[in-house]
């Protein structure tokens, strides 16, 4: 069974506080795995826990295999794992092409230059605002950059914490548009946060559904769009 | 009345001093946050190096400029590595920061203080009060001071190396990333500890460089660096506290201001004491305060 997560009884908060108290499951590989949940249910505190930005308070978490659970996020991000934040993911000040670079820090010249003209193949958009700087970009442009600056680093699986929020419908549709192409195309594993819940749940393989911590659901992403109650109580969907 | 050369020409290398003061104070400010009460400090820890390697070595006085260089760098870095980065990991406030560096000046000028007395005690050389002699350079028939030239001089090239630096180079946009959002940064694997200490020991490089020529206008002794301090502050205030461009700019309008006003308020009919002088880049502050808190940075930075 090629399990990309497996994570066991993990509790995740910031200093004494616990947000996240114990939950249990896995991620498949080339899987679009869908996390749902109310405002404030923990779903970026959870992503952060996997990523290292956040304390794990008890649990384990195998990825690949391995062991990360004390792993600090460069290393984490070393075994191909990316992390694409809901908040602050991109430096203002500099330009885009600069925070594409900075993001493959590691590589050399022409390794760079490579990846970089396949990202942009993936992600054409960016090459009419390259030399902008980030803070004169719309949501929309600044959610693709940060985009790119995770393809740059080649990974196997990456976590989007909220990439459309604030989005207009076609800018969102975009997005995930490309999110749906990383599993397709690139055999990547995906774990996704949204708020979109119906279109996420609809392009998703399997979801979780969060509230307060804890799991609510946990199975075929179409089923749960179409559970009468959760989807009604916690989504605010009903058809 | 008129302004004679004499005065437009010191009114220049007191400004230039005070750019590259104004310049390194604001780069330790991005990186960390703390409004360094030691940063006057650093000057004269360069100089004194400088001062030192002169006497021992008895070369030409400008060969000792890399020293001050050196020596206001070590010692900055030093600063970051034993205290602000520590307190820095265990998540230390503006006030804690601000306090800590407080402590650093009044250790810093105490150790000035012993080893003024070690360096007149083993050399029988005036080691507080001292002074540097200059030299006049020939260029093309012009007689032009050494201090002049070469203040100016090291202020322009220093600028362009750190502009090189920070806008040419990976390491360079590694350290605009790593003061603009320092978490970010690290989840992208940059080591922000090494580009903060980077920053550390060029802005105390650029204090030391700054604190080289003060000898060559006042008698220069282990307290000057707190007494330099209102109008580094003043300047790096005026500059918008977060550019290095505004803070440049802030050194020169506070410099020449300080210069000029003090003469010209000193001479009929206002007839001032010389003596209120601090009294300039003290208005500097609190008019920047009240009328441009953002300070001039804003004025150009609003449209981006
Ligand atoms: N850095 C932090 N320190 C302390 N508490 C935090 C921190 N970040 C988040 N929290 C708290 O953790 C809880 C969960 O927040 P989290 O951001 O994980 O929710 P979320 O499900 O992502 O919400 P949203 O849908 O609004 O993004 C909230 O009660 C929040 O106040
Ligand atoms: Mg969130």
């Amino acid at each position: 069974m090629a399990n990309v997560f497996e994570i066991d009884e993990l509790k995740v908060g910031y200093g004494k506080l616990e947000i996240i108290h114990g939950v249990t499951f896995s991620v498949e590989k080339n899987e679009l795995f869908v996390i749902v949940g109310p405002n404030g249910s923990g779903k970026s505190t959870l992503l952060k826990g996997l990523f290292g930005l956040a304390s794990i308070k008890g649990g384990k978490i195998l990825f690949n295999g391995e062991d990360i659970t004390k792993l600090p996020p460069h290393e984490r991000s070393k075994l191909g794992l990316a992390y694409h934040p809901q908040l602050n993911n991109t430096f203002e000040n500099l330009t885009v092409r600069e925070n594409i670079l900075l993001a493959g820090y590691f590589l050399d010249r022409d390794e760079l230059e490579r990846r970089l003209e396949n990202v942009l193949e993936f992600l054409p958009e960016i090459r009419g605002f390259m030399e902008r700087k980030v803070k004169t970009l719309s949501g929309g442009e600044r959610q693709m950059v940060a985009f790119a600056m995770n393809m740059i680093k080649e990974p196997n699986t990456v976590m989007f914490d909220e990439p459309t929020a604030a989005l207009s419908p076609k800018m969102a549709d975009l997005i995930f548009d490309r999110i749906r192409r990383l599993k397709t195309e690139y055999g990547l594993t995906v774990v996704l946060v949204e708020q979109n819940a119906k279109k996420a749940l609809e392009m998703g393989d399997r979801a979780m559904l969060l509230v307060t911590g804890s799991i609510k659901y946990l199975g075929p992403a179409q089923e749960l769009l179409t559970h009468e109650d959760l989807a009604s109580m916690y989504l605010g969907l009903r058809d | 009345m008129m302004l004679d050369t004499n005065i437009l020409l010191d009114a220049l290398v007191y400004s230039n001093m005070l750019a590259l003061l104004s310049l390194s104070l604001t780069l330790t400010i991005m990186t960390l946050k703390v409004a360094n009460f030691a940063h006057g400090d650093l000057a004269i820890i360069g100089v004194y190096g400088a001062y030192t390697f002169l006497i021992l070595a008895h070369v030409a006085t400008y060969l000792t400029l890399p020293i001050a260089f050196l020596f206001g760098g070590l010692y900055a870095l030093l600063n970051y590595v034993l205290v602000y980065s520590p307190m820095r990991r265990r998540g230390a406030n503006f006030v804690m920061l601000m306090i800590a560096s407080m402590a650093i000046d009044i250790a810093t000028r105490s150790m000035l203080q012993m080893y003024a007395d070690v360096l007149k005690l083993n050399f029988k050389v005036y080691s507080r009060a001292f002074i540097f002699n200059d030299v006049v350079f020939n260029i093309a028939g012009t007689r032009v001071r050494g201090l002049v030239l070469i203040s100016t001089l090291s202020v322009v090239s220093l600028l362009a190396i750190l502009y090189v630096l920070l806008m040419k180079t990976k390491f360079g946009v590694a350290m605009r990333a790593a003061i603009e959002n320092p978490a970010l940064a690290e989840v992208l694997g940059i080591n922000v500890e090494k580009v903060y200490a980077t920053s550390w020991f060029l802005a105390g490089g650029f204090a030391g460089v700054a604190g080289f020529f003060l000898p060559f206008r006042i008698p220069t002794s282990p307290d000057l660096g707190f007494i330099i301090l209102l109008p580094i502050f003043a300047a790096s205030i005026l500059g918008g506290i977060n550019s290095l461009s505004g803070a440049v700019i802030g050194g020169y309008i506070v410099g020449v201001s300080e210069i000029l006003g003090t003469y010209l308020l000193s001479q009929p009919p206002i007839n001032l004491s010389t003596a209120y002088r601090p009294a300039i880049p003290f208005a500097i502050l609190i008019l920047t305060l009240l009328l441009l808190p953002q300070g001039i940075a804003s004025l150009w930075s609003r449209g981006e």
